[in-house]
């Protein structure tokens, strides 16, 4: 059944390869010396995707007039022309369908780089800016209809099989069909669809038989004044003879996590509301979250979807649908929307948690003195895998009992239950590819020294994982002197006052209130709340900065969690830093104020950062991940890779 | 003449005066390279009188990248860009030295895709990432990064080499970490900057004097590197504050005396024989001459006082007056920490040098400006200063619109400077200002330009309700609240927050309700909001975030919602004051008129001066 994500679909007058579509996403791969326009970067983007398989290529969302310039590198559409046409000619050879992505940010844009106002239906600040824009004219808006037809014709011109009008996130025509934005008393607020419509219109008009679709927001989540499915239905009523295909999204301003959101939003969220606004004659996108072949399979079997948007799943792996037609497994995309979701000041280019390179290669193969890979974390996972699919002989060994490091602990954390997908998907393919893993060998920094000829022996039974790992009882040799290796252990605690946070979790901690102190923030903290107070725990969480769990801001998730712990009753105690803990009372005092209180402790967990374990470097030695400074599993993964790079090289 | 005119001998070459333009950061690279926007930039203060610049860091390692647009001094590309930088300066006479640094832990992986280096394995607070410590072989191959960056100074035509030991700094880290290692360290940098530039050319370090932290380094410090490092540079720079953890010590915020960190190069310069440059506020000419006059520095470094006026230097030796840097920190601080190229809410020009500005229309038409608040007097004098014959008419009996009453709240005095600038320019232009003139005749105009401001709104929930008033209200001095007093903060930035504080002052109970998740988050990019917060804790004003007021009935009482847990909460209180965003002014003066600042879009005080600017100037 998976095999339907890979049969054509026709779209109009084209017909794409597969129903899987790439949409449209900020990527921050611009040539600096060009910031607007498509660089070669977005080329390779989008053409590792469309040789993947990919049935339509929604490009990165261009602006159709200068004034609106919503980040520091956003595409401009009359700079387009030769970036989408080197997209075009890149995709051509897959049979993909390259669409356009055309919009205008309105009030959601930024006024940093222009100088100028933002323009908008209403002078309605935008929650995320607070930024009062200026109210369009009619003359204003009859301008930007025109611009849409023409950045839409230049797409088309330059090789485009059509375009995508975003009327979803970030969108002035989402703002011009919501009651929240749009307090319009001309014709523009009688009829709040009207300005979509004038757009499609012209649109069509300008593209002729190419392919147009429609990117809109279907509920905002507001139901006292924004969008509804019912609302949105109505919407696409009206434009249904002019588009080919809709693509509903879900989101307002008050809102933007929504519609992208992070494994705290259960996967394939927007199905019902889909199926619910499809007409006949449209070919209708489901988007949100879709990231499981399985759920995708289904979703398009029972008809309540023509296609399916799984952005980010080709974020993960490029060749999902190839791998798909191949009966094999795809990398699994986490959902942890730390690399990908870029939309961020600081332009950070698009990456991906669990394939760090932008565009991914495969190691050729050939034969090279075997490597031993100290360590089943990701990047020791990372590492092994990398180099047996190059034909190197690689060996496994792992000190824990189980495979995967820190990441059988951190799925055991809400909204991080997809690492277990992804620690499954190494050892089956670690299996595949026959690599021998050993685990319960103690391989710690004693046997690294050099000179010497450590000898590894598994000492007791090891439980499978899987049924089709081999993981074996098994002795191994191997002279670090003149070997190979990566060492890959991870990092270790910090000595401090309260109970490191990985034990914390792995142990449990006993009865009675918890602080727990989060110096860092990324988020293990607000998890361990979670499941504290849910347990019924009173559960506080001190922190230095503005905010509990700064670092989830990447994820997007950094509002619903401050949601989340209030509602669960945990207390978030801000620029604050603990000072002392003794008899049952942790002491605080607030970072600017001086300001001093008390919390209840039975427990002080330290969620601060770990340490990298100290050990002798050694000609043949690679240290990867935690080994060489505590981080994510971002960079884990990205220098277990590198690392077997250069041991092939 | 004042003592800022005295030439100064900074080992082998002189300076023509004692005003330096310091190291900064304006984002203004391209591709890690300098650009023509850096040439013109230094170049236009350079042509204002500076007598030293030096550019902003450059650094010696491609792998540190802490913020997008720092330029990696190792690429031999650099060179090109260097010697416009020093052609441009050199054009007007003043010396150009280029800073170089290494951000060490302060720095983060997301460009560079590789572990930050640093002193210790300690994540920096903003950063928030753990350092992989550097070894002693990495530390030899940073001392040839400075040997090479400094060859390409040279290569350039450069004046000479700063070398960076404090607010953003792998030195300073070694230092703070009370690392053996440190001192060796900047000594065989010095060496190795020193070998590359030879003796012709300037070196000099900048120390740091306070870190503003429990256990960091002190004057004492400052002074014990200055003296270690004495016989081999030509001058010691000073600072005070940690770029990413005690930032508004570096940067601070209006409120803050000029000469707060003069204790810094006192000491230094009772130590050491070199010139010794000292920074701290200097916004006026004045407070730069009491500086150097009062001997607690040889030089004085002046930042955003020639960021906001780039002839700062030429006006303080001619005794002239400057239009003044006002520490409001909105366009040059705050746009850097969000990535963005450096401006001025005084000097639309700031961070523009490079554009060509759209020529001049020859003057000699009559010009009528409707409002005299920053937007309307900012037109008013590029108009006159253009040529025209300007009439301002304001409708009330001051100058200044929403300006003036916001420097009526405590610490937010100095935002009345720049409606005092603006008026005596306009003065000194010829422009007819009549105050208490509501529109003024149209009659003969040529042109109009229309800045009347927004006017106050209250929420659909005020209800008409007498004490639910808004925050010019209290400005104004409309209304005194008094008694338990809600400041509801439903807009941005200060309004909310200087009120609140105004009325804790005299006595009021005040709590402070934003439906932010953060109270005075807006305060925060400027730097303001530390001291805010302080001066809050002493005057008792209660922060509650996650807050909405529903409704309001008499009583008074008022509604809250908890937003992120749906709980509603009755709250008493004998007065309620909202700060939102309020709703341009538009009077129809059955002519056209180019609309600027809030009756276009309410904003803040850099739209306003920069629409105000460009429409004086196209009129």
């Amino acid at each position: 059944m998976p095999r339907v994500l890979g049969e054509e679909i026709v779209l109009g007058r084209r017909t794409a390869p597969s129903r899987v579509l790439f949409g449209p996403h900020v990527t921050h791969l611009a040539d600096p010396h060009r910031p607007r326009a498509l660089g070669p970067d977005h080329v390779a983007h989008y053409r590792a995707r469309a040789a993947g398989g990919t049935g339509v290529v929604v490009t990165e969302v261009a602006s159709v007039v200068p004034e609106d310039h919503p980040y520091e590198d956003a595409p401009l559409a009359p700079l387009g022309g030769d970036g989408w046409a080197a997209i075009a000619d890149a995709c051509r050879p897959y049979g993909t369908v390259v669409l356009a992505g055309l919009g205008h940010a309105g009030g959601q844009g930024s006024s940093a780089y222009t100088r100028g106002p933002l323009w908008a239906p209403s002078a309605v600040p935008d929650p995320a800016s607070g930024e009062v824009p200026a109210s369009l004219s009619p003359w204003g808006i009859s301008e930007i209809v025109a611009e849409f037809a023409s950045a839409a014709a230049l797409a088309v011109e330059a090789g485009c099989d059509g375009v995508e009008i975003q009327a979803g996130q970030h969108a002035l025509l989402r703002q011009f069909l919501s009651g929240l934005t749009n307090q319009r008393d001309d014709v523009y607020g009688d009829d709040r669809a009207l300005l979509l419509v004038e757009v499609v219109r012209a649109v069509r008009s300008a593209i002729g038989s190419r392919v147009l679709g429609l990117r809109l927001t279907v509920d905002e989540l507001a139901p006292w004044a924004g969008i509804t499915p019912s609302s949105a239905r109505a919407v696409v009523e009206r434009v249904a003879d002019l588009v080919d295909l809709v693509v509903p999204v879900r989101g307002s301003a008050l809102t933007v996590g929504a519609t992208r959101p992070d494994a705290h939003t259960e996967p394939g969220f927007l199905r019902d509301v889909c199926s619910s606004v499809r007409v006949p004659g449209v070919a209708t996108v489901l988007a949100g979250s879709v990231v499981d072949v399985p759920f995708a399979a289904d979703v398009l079997a029972s008809g309540d979807a023509d296609l399916v948007e799984m952005t980010r799943a080709q974020l993960a792996d490029a060749d999902l649908v190839a791998a798909v037609r191949a009966g094999s497994a795809p990398r699994p995309c986490v959902l942890t929307n730390q690399q990908c979701r870029v939309r961020d000041v600081r332009n950070p280019r698009i990456s991906c948690t669990v394939a760090a390179p932008e565009v991914p290669e495969r190691v050729v193969g050939r034969s090279v003195s075997p490597v031993v890979v100290i360590g089943a974390g990701p990047a020791g996972l990372e590492a092994a895998r990398t180099l047996a699919r190059a034909g190197c002989p690689v060996h496994l060994v792992e000190r824990a009992s189980t495979v995967g490091g820190l990441l059988p602990l951190v799925a055991g954390l809400p909204g991080r239950e997809r690492f277990a997908r992804l620690v499954d998907w190494y050892v089956d393919e670690l299996a595949a590819l026959g690599v021998p893993i050993s685990l319960g060998v103690a391989a710690g920094s004693g046997v690294l020294q050099r000179g010497g000829h450590p000898r590894h022996e598994a000492e007791r039974e090891l439980p499978r994982r899987r049924p089709n790992t081999r993981v074996e009882r098994q002795e191994i040799t191997h002279d670090l002197e003149s070997g190979r290796a990566v060492l890959a252990c991870g990092g270790v605690d910090r000595p401090g006052r309260g109970t490191p946070i990985a034990a914390a979790l792995r142990d449990g901690v006993p009865p009675g209130p918890v602080v727990i102190e989060d110096p860092v923030g990324d988020g293990a903290a607000v998890a361990l709340a979670e499941l504290l107070a849910a347990e019924g725990r009173e559960v506080s969480i001190v922190a230095p900065g503005l905010l509990i769990g700064p670092g989830l801001a990447r994820t997007g998730d950094l509002v619903d969690a401050q949601a989340r712990l209030a509602r669960a009753g945990v207390r978030r105690v801000t620029e604050s830093s603990v000072t002392g803990w003794s008899d049952g009372v942790v002491s605080v005092a607030d970072v600017v104020t001086g300001a001093v209180s008390s919390l209840p402790a039975a427990v002080l967990v330290d969620a601060g950062p770990r340490r990298a374990p100290s050990f002798a470097a050694g000609p043949g030695l690679i240290a990867v991940g935690d080994a060489v400074a505590p981080r994510t599993v971002a960079e884990a993964i990205r220098e277990g890779r590198a690392a077997a790079r250069e041991l092939l090289a | 003449m004042s003592v800022l005119g005295e030439p100064v001998r900074l080992g082998p070459l002189v300076a023509r005066n004692r005003i330096v333009f310091p190291a900064h950061l304006t984002n203004a690279a391209v591709a890690r390279l300098p650009t023509a926007q850096h040439a013109a930039y230094y170049g236009a203060r350079a042509a204002g009188g500076a007598g030293l610049v030096i550019t902003e860091e450059q650094s010696v390692d491609p792998a540190d990248r802490p913020y997008e647009k720092l330029v990696d001094g190792t690429d031999p590309a650099v060179v090109a860009g260097y010697r416009a930088i020093a052609d441009a300066v050199h054009g007007h006479g003043a010396l150009v030295l280029a800073q170089l640094g290494h951000n060490g832990g302060q720095s983060s992986s997301i460009y560079s895709r590789a572990p930050v280096d640093g002193a210790d394995d300690e994540p920096d607070p903003m950063f928030r990432e753990v350092p992989r410590v550097l070894s002693d072989a990495a530390l030899a191959r940073l001392v040839d990064g400075f040997g090479l960056v400094a060859s390409h100074v040279a290569a350039g035509g450069l004046d000479g080499v700063e070398v960076q030991c404090s607010q953003a700094s792998l030195i300073r880290q070694l230092f703070s970490a009370r690392s053996p290692r440190a001192e060796p360290f900047l000594l065989a940098v010095l060496r190795a900057v020193r070998a590359a530039i030879g003796p012709d050319r300037v070196l000099g370090v900048r120390v740091q004097g306070d870190e503003g932290l429990a256990g960091g380094l002190v004057t004492e410090d400052a002074v014990r590197v200055a003296v270690a490092v004495e016989p081999l540079v030509d001058y010691v720079n000073t600072a005070v504050g940690v770029a990413t953890r005690t930032l508004p010590l570096i940067e601070p915020p209006m409120g803050v005396p000029a000469g707060y960190a003069a204790h810094v190069p006192s000491a230094v310069r009772a130590a050491v024989s070199v010139p010794v440059i000292g920074v701290g506020r200097f916004t006026t000419p004045e407070q730069a001459t009491e500086a150097v006059a009062s001997g607690s520095c040889d030089l004085v470094g002046v930042v955003r006082g020639q960021i906001a006026d780039p002839s700062f230097a030429a006006k303080a030796l001619r005794g002239e007056r400057v239009r003044r840097c006002i520490g409001c920190n909105q366009e040059c601080i705050a746009r850097v920490g969000l990535n963005q190229r450096l401006g001025c809410a005084v000097n639309p020009a700031a961070g523009r040098e490079s554009v060509s500005s759209p020529p001049v229309a020859s003057g000699g038409a009559r010009v009528l400006v409707v409002g005299g608040g920053p937007a309307g007097l900012a037109a008013a004098v590029a108009a006159a200063r253009a040529g025209h014959a300007v009439t301002l008419a304001e409708r009330s009996d001051v100058l200044g619109g929403q300006l003036a009453l916001a420097s009526r709240a405590p610490e937010r005095r100095e935002l009345a400077n720049l409606v005092a600038d603006l008026a005596h320019e306009a003065r000194d232009l010829g422009v007819v200002v009549r105050l208490r003139t509501p529109v003024g005749s149209v009659d003969g105009v040529d042109a109009v330009v229309l800045a009347t401001g927004a006017r106050p709104a209250l929420p659909p929930w005020a209800g008409g309700l007498e004490r639910v008033v808004d925050v010019t209200d209290v400005l104004a001095g409309r209304v005194a609240p008094s008694g338990r007093v809600l400041v509801v903060d439903a807009g941005r930035g200060h309004p909310a927050t200087s009120t609140a504080e105004l009325l804790a002052r005299r006595g009021a109970d005040v709590a402070m309700l934003t439906p932010a998740l953060v109270a005075a988050d807006a305060l925060a990019p400027t730097l303001d909001r530390e001291r805010w917060r302080r001066r809050a804790a002493e005057v008792g004003v209660a922060e509650y975030t996650d807050r909405v007021v529903l409704a309001a009935r008499e009583g008074l009482v008022v509604d809250v919602l908890e937003h992120l847990t749906g709980t509603v909460t009755p709250w008493p209180a004998d007065w309620v004051v909202h700060a939102g965003p309020p709703t341009p002014e538009v009077p129809d003066l059955g002519v056209p008129a180019v609309r600027v600042g809030d009756c276009l879009a309410p904003r803040g005080i850099d739209a306003a001066v920069r629409e105000g600017t460009a429409a004086g100037r196209s009129m």
